[in-house]
């Protein structure tokens, strides 16, 4: 049963060696699927291409799913696996600094790596603005603490459940569902976009 | 929107809806939860002190006892017959098989300090479902208080308190012996199986 | 003269299905989610270790690595974005894609599109120290476990990014 390496107690190099051969699956698909490309990432924003809404959201349902059916078949145990668990107005706040990231930088760290990776110079760039954020964050680390990891009683805590399904008051499964058929109308509507808001010029070009 | 896609989508929403229905595996949990709870309430799933080191002055064959401290802290002192599991290891799967104990052999006893960390791997075990674990109650500070160094009852007290400390005094005389070492007696016959530290779900990006 | 043959693009749908597979093996195999940032942590904690050691041991963001036996570089996210970086380049070399080329709109210069792409990855990396985690480890795993602030750091990222889109639109389009 997974997690394999935690059940079958395999080496931490071995988990390293799993963990490059995850990468290398990862980034081969991110460039595929054209995320190398900051103006067709930056088109989702404009209508243009709305292909990272398209991959991310496939993703994000297809590996959702397949947890539900490999827990179902009893593969995977899933009190073992990470659920992220930031803190809520944490994740709010650096969400939305993201964000403005995402608009001027035109990548996100993962893509941007993979961008690196054939030459895209302002993906290099964009790497090194992101290793300077970080650092310049460790000279702010401790104002930011209470928001990280917020006390119980604070301004920033928040009591709530750590998965949206508990958060919302329904069952796991039914908020799968909920979110595969919001996952569908969001694709409509981004093959609608591309229509309205066809740039071949870009398209052609990128 | 193109005749595949149309189809794709009807595919994608029914497997939605197949989630939906799946029963969850997670439910055995979370009713178990219940039980759980019930079981710490009513302390049943406590050992006392005086009970452990009857069942070890008799040679109880069936008595576990678990340490689940430090490796460190197990080497400084411990109970006599006593295996150490450090709490983090508990997961580790060479440890399954004993603690599931399929067979229900043993009468297993989580020991530390005090009950915080026993008490949690408890917790662990018995979420998974294992049966016949149980957590020392007062944990080694109690041993300590009740077997090391026994209290004299005031002469108010009734004559339970009494007849609880002289057999205590019983308890003193056999696991110290009079001997200057309060340490572990005999651990020898206990199999000492080193394993790596495996390192549990940790954070995504971070 | 022949025009050098390039591939498209994956279909996005078909890409998706295959990031999800790969998001799942990893759950599968690892316990954990893909992530990028937590690598690009490590490498600056490495960075500042060997550089300025008095203050790394001083500062709460460095001293638990500075104290730490293994390197920071020891890592699972380290040497999994390593992959990326192979995968990337495989791709590209397969799809005939490998140049050298900064992408930008022709309204602008080079130069304004790199300062931008600086200013961007500052941001994603401040942001992600706070969200720990980008894209890829909070809003893509954590949806995919039905996390909470998977999802509130999902709609931050996306949702600012299209409030501000119009004040942006010159770099892109």
């Amino acid at each position: 049963m997974g997690p394999i390496v935690q059940n079958l107690g395999l080496s931490t190099e071995i988990n390293f060696l799993i963990a490059f051969l995850l990468g290398i699956g990862f980034g081969f698909v991110l460039e595929q699927a054209g995320f190398s490309s900051s103006r067709r990432l930056a088109g989702m924003f404009y209508g243009y291409d709305t292909t990272v809404l398209k991959v991310f959201f496939t993703a994000a349902i297809v590996a959702m799913a397949g947890l539900f059916f490999m827990n179902y078949l009893e593969m995977i145990n899933l009190n073992q696996v990470y659920v992220h668990d930031a803190a809520i107005w944490a994740a709010a706040i650096g969400g939305i600094i993201m964000g403005g990231g995402f608009i001027m930088g035109g990548f996100c760290p993962g893509t941007s790596v993979s961008a690196a990776a054939i030459g895209k110079v302002d993906a290099i760039f964009f790497l090194g603005g992101l290793l300077l954020g970080i650092f310049v964050f460790g000279f702010f680390a401790p104002m930011f603490s209470g928001i990280i990891s917020p006390e119980e009683g604070s301004y920033w805590f928040v009591d709530s459940h750590k998965k949206i399904s508990d958060a919302l008051g329904v069952s796991d499964s039914i908020f799968a569902l909920l979110l595969i058929v919001m996952a569908v109308c969001m694709f409509v509507f981004g093959e609608w976009l591309e229509k309205k808001f066809a740039r071949p010029d870009i398209t052609k070009e990128i | 929107m193109s005749k595949p896609l149309r189809i794709l989508a009807v595919i994608v929403i029914l497997a939605g809806i197949s989630i939906a229905f799946l029963p969850e595996r997670n439910n055995v949990v979370q009713l178990d939860a219940e039980e759980i709870m019930f079981e710490m309430k009513t302390e049943s799933n406590m050992e006392s002190v005086d009970n452990l080191a009857k069942m070890l002055i008799e040679k109880d064959p069936t008595l576990l006892i678990i340490d689940v401290r430090t490796a460190e802290e197990f080497a400084e002192f411990s109970l006599p017959g006593s295996m150490n599991i450090p709490l983090e290891q508990i997961l580790n799967p060479d440890w399954k098989d004993l603690l599931e104990d399929f067979a229900g052999v043993y009468h297993k006893v989580f020991v530390s300090n005090g009950t915080s960390k026993a008490s949690e791997a408890w917790m662990i075990c018995r979420r998974q479902g294992f049966k016949n674990n149980y957590v020392l109650k007062g944990g080694l500070n109690e041993w300590f208080n009740l077997v090391i160094h026994p209290e004299k009852p005031k002469s108010t007290e009734d004559t339970k308190a009494m007849a609880d400390y002289q057999r205590r005094l019983g308890f003193q005389q056999f696991f110290t012996g009079g001997k200057a070492s309060v340490g572990s007696i005999d651990n020898s016959a206990v199999p000492t199986i080193n394993i790596k530290k495996k390192k549990g779900p940790s954070g995504g990006c971070g | 003269m022949l025009e050098k043959k390039k591939w498209k693009y994956m279909n996005p749908y078909f890409a998706g299905t295959l990031l999800g597979l790969v998001l799942l093996a990893s759950f599968y195999f690892a316990g954990q989610g893909l992530g990028a940032s937590g690598a690009g942590k490590k490498v600056v904690v490495t960075s500042v270790i060997a550089v300025a050691p008095g203050y790394a041991e001083n500062s709460d963001f460095y001293k638990d690595f500075a104290a730490s036996e293994h390197s920071p570089m020891y890592d699972w996210l380290v040497f999994q974005v390593l992959g990326v970086l192979l995968g990337g380049f495989l791709s590209g070399a397969l799809a005939g894609r490998l140049t050298w080329k900064v992408e930008r709109s022709p309204k602008i210069s080079r130069r304004k599109r790199l300062i931008f792409a600086v200013i961007g990855g500052m941001l994603f990396g401040f942001g992600a120290q706070l969200a720990k985690g980008c894209t890829s480890g909070a809003a893509l795993s954590g949806m995919a476990t039905l996390a909470l602030s998977g999802f509130v750091a999902m709609v931050g990222i996306f949702g600012t990014a299209f409030m501000l889109s119009f004040l942006f639109k010159k770099l892109w389009v």
